[in-house]
């Protein structure tokens, strides 16, 4: 059948169906939609986008077909879609920025529906390689409704939203782990599936921690870019800022500058990050120092060291553990040691790692030096706590010696005086 | 046998003028406990009111530094058993006493129920004892939730639930016993109340009418035919008042190496905002009940579960309350079989029900 034929006996069923309408319903008939109307009686794909709306941040808002198509929804004939009536139909596809900028870059119209929601997306998609190679002819880049949908559009804190943080790897995956669709693009098409496997996918996608970083967190969301090597460290030091402050004090940082090195990834990857241990520091197989740092150099010399430093303060650590666990099992009550423990203890063993970043042994040695007096007035306490549980069962046989005597002159003038 | 009177001091002289304790000591040289097959049974009355003893001067001392109060209540427990001398052992005694008495307790009314003594005329002295009993868990429950732990608090909470499925008026006692819809700090302080003032106060009435009782109508003979004569018995003073000594002396070094070797815990504080750990049960006396219901499908003919459960040890507890009522063969100084049976089945049932909330709880 053709589509127009098809229109035409959409159409017609629609108004069949409003004239069939009860006499009670007819005052109201003014208000209907007849792009709803008709469209819902049209076949696929034609009405389709009727039961999108039925779930979309839009129709929710009290938008309709008219505020984004144009036209005339109280018409209920073809003049409806008119262009005299504004109507705009469908955008092509190198329209649909401009379609949707027409009302999310107008900051006094969007304030009546969310004033916190940003107005320069538009603005920023056009920075962005997608917007940049859409200007130039490419139809095949991301524009609005590839990442966010067309019709059933949510916003990004909704778990079924395309843009939710656990669904934005799927979402960039859609184009970018299609090796056929990305061919000519010169770039890989294994990020997402490295980045599955990385703690920051672990965090995001296993343990739903929502503030975990997806593709948008590091590439930016509407003026999506690859960072480039000068801007690596500031991507990753929007959350590791510790570490990236101590890396630019640090003389890698000048060193990696000379050697056009990528700063954080060199050692810790890209979209694959693993999760971070000490294995890393060091010289032994698997280290990461060993990559640029040769024997007998001070590099080597200096990740030997700090490295050892901190595992002395782990023996330390685990050997303060042991104490506590013994007391405890003792009946002792320890929980102010163990409270001590983890807040003073514990999280000085997490800055001595931050401070590997700042390539310095002598400033590793000295924090361990922190933690490791930290540790022992732990288990200072763990041993005196211990001391005490001995004592008592020691002391203990004086009044059991006292209580069984006692019980034997008892016993003893009992028989006595039943003799 | 007692040897002749010796001379007094003149200090004796005068408080015996005073008091009349030599009329007092030739009444207990006169009375007798009976001698017979079942005499160690006689003792557990004794030890819990040993035991009672115990947690009368534990806890006495405990009051100088517990601090009720949501805020207050789990730092000043703390602080007794890490900072205050000996306060470590006076609370540990006071928790371990609590739990041996309420054994002691239920050895002591089981005791007296399969060797039938609650028979007439001895109906009130039963009474008395089952309130004493009723009076010692609650002791038990209320006192269970003054440390504001974690266990403690999410056992309360249970315990309470429990208390709300009562018919008609489980809601007001819920209510009541929390002092609100939920479990907070005003349900510890008055817990705390209870357990300090108002249970001891009825406790210590109760006793005295249960132990005058004892001491006006002796200890209760087994039933026996009547063809064989009584034995002789054991004058009360000092045979059985040494020997219950003894015992208590010996109860007293079990506690002492219950206390040092395996003081009792502290555990986490409440945080009525967390969820409720795992293995969370009330204190083992009430477990046979907490477990029970976790069997019992949702409807019974239409009825909640758990209402019918709950209705179902009412009834029991109802029984054995009125069990001299209800033994006219014991009354009649006859066996009871039927009645030595149903309380093999109660502590049988007890104690599959203990035994699985701790080995096998769902």
């Amino acid at each position: 059948m053709r589509p127009a034929t098809t229109r035409l006996i959409g159409l017609g069923l629609a108004l069949w169906t409003l004239g069939l309408r009860p006499a009670g319903v007819v005052a109201a008939e003014d208000k209907v939609d007849t792009c709803v109307a008709c469209h819902s009686a049209l076949p696929e794909p034609l009405n389709v986008p009727v039961e999108g709306m039925t779930h979309d941040v839009h129709g929710e808002k009290g938008l309709s077909c008219v505020d984004c198509h144009g036209g005339d929804a109280t018409a209920m004939d073809e003049t409806s879609m008119a262009p005299e009536k504004g109507f705009r139909g469908k955008p092509k596809r190198a329209d649909i920025p401009a379609f949707c900028g027409r009302c999310h870059a107008d900051e006094s119209y969007m304030r009546r529906f969310n004033p916190s929601l940003p107005t320069d997306q538009l603005q920023q998609y056009w920075t962005s390689v997608h917007g940049q190679r859409l200007r130039q002819g490419d139809e095949k880049v991301a524009t609005c409704v590839n990442c966010h949908g067309v019709h059933g559009i949510l916003p990004a804190d909704r778990a079924q939203s395309r843009i939710f943080p656990a669904n934005v790897p799927d979402t960039c995956g859609g184009c970018h782990s299609n090796a056929e669709y990305m061919a000519g693009y010169g770039i890989p098409t294994d990020q997402v599936e490295k980045y599955k496997r990385s703690v920051h996918a672990d965090m995001l996608l296993v343990q739903r921690d929502l503030s975990a970083p997806a593709c948008n967190d590091c590439h930016g969301n509407h003026g999506a870019f690859p960072p480039g090597v000068s801007s690596i460290a500031g991507v990753c030091g929007q959350c590791h800022a510790n570490n990236a402050d101590l890396f630019r004090k640090s003389p890698h940082k000048a060193a990696f500058d000379r050697a056009n090195l990528p700063e954080c990834v060199t050692c810790h990857s890209n979209h694959e990050i693993h999760r971070t241990s000490d294995a890393m520091l060091g010289v032994q197989d698997g280290a990461v120092c060993i990559r640029c740092h040769q024997a007998g150099t001070a590099g080597y010399a200096g990740a030997v060291k700090m490295r050892e430093a901190i595992e002395h303060l782990k023996t330390v650590m685990t050997d303060t553990q042991t104490l506590l666990k013994r007391a405890s099992t003792m009946g002792m009550e320890v929980s102010e040691v163990e409270y001590a423990f983890r807040e003073e203890v514990r999280p000085q063993l997490i800055k001595v790692r931050t401070q590997t970043h700042l390539g310095d042994p002598a400033a590793v040695l000295e924090m361990v030096q922190d933690g490791t007096a930290r540790a022992s007035a732990s288990q200072a306490a763990a041993q005196a706590t211990i001391a005490e549980a001995q004592a008592r069962r020691r002391n203990l046989l004086l009044p059991l010696g006292l209580i069984v005597l006692l019980m034997i002159l008892l016993y003893a003038k009992l028989r006595q005086l039943e003799r | 046998m007692s040897s002749p009177a010796k001379p007094r001091s003149g200090v004796a002289e005068w408080f015996d003028a005073r008091l009349g304790i030599s009329e007092v000591l030739a009444f207990l040289r006169h009375k007798t406990v009976p001698l017979e097959g079942a005499t160690i049974w006689y003792y557990f009355g004794g030890v819990s009111l040993f035991l009672f003893g115990i947690q009368l001067a534990t806890g006495l001392l405990l009051l100088f530094y517990y601090k009720p109060g949501a805020d207050s209540a789990y730092e000043s427990v703390q602080f007794i058993i890490t900072r205050v001398p000996f306060g470590w052992l006076i609370r540990s005694l006071h928790s371990w006493s609590a739990n041996l008495m309420v054994f002691a307790v239920f050895v002591h009314m089981f005791s007296v129920y399969f060797l039938k003594a609650y028979r007439p005329p001895r109906e009130l002295t039963w009474l008395t004892g089952m309130g004493l009993l009723g009076l010692t868990m609650t002791f038990g429950f209320s006192g269970y939730l003054l440390p504001w732990n974690e266990l403690a608090f999410f056992a309360t909470k249970v315990g309470t639930d429990i208390a709300g499925i009562l018919p008609v008026i489980g809601p007001a006692v819920a209510r009541l016993l929390r002092g609100g819809a939920e479990v907070s700090g005003a349900t510890l302080t008055r817990f705390f109340g209870f357990h300090v003032a108002m249970l001891p106060a009825a406790f210590t009435a109760v006793l005295f009418v249960h132990l005058l009782l004892i001491q006006r109508q002796g200890m209760s003979e087994s039933i026996r035919s009547t063809d064989t004569p009584p034995k002789p018995g054991m004058p009360f003073f000092p045979g059985f008042i040494m020997r219950d000594a003894i015992l208590w002396l010996g109860v007293f070094a079990a506690l002492l190496i219950l206390c040092t070797f395996s003081p009792w815990e502290l555990g986490a504080k409440a945080d009525p905002f967390s969820s409720a750990p795992a293995g969370i049960r009330p204190e083992w006396y009430f477990t046979f009940v907490s477990q029970s219901l976790k069997y019992l499908p949702a409807q019974i003919l239409g009825i909640d579960g758990d209402v019918v459960g709950i209705c179902v040890f009412l009834g029991g507890a109802l029984f054995l309350f009125f069990v001299p009522f209800l033994d006219r063969r014991a009354a009649r100084n006859q066996p009871s079989p039927l009645f030595t049976a149903i309380g093999v089945g109660i502590i049988g049932f007890m104690l599959t029900m203990i035994a699985l909330a701790y080995f096998k709880p769902y």
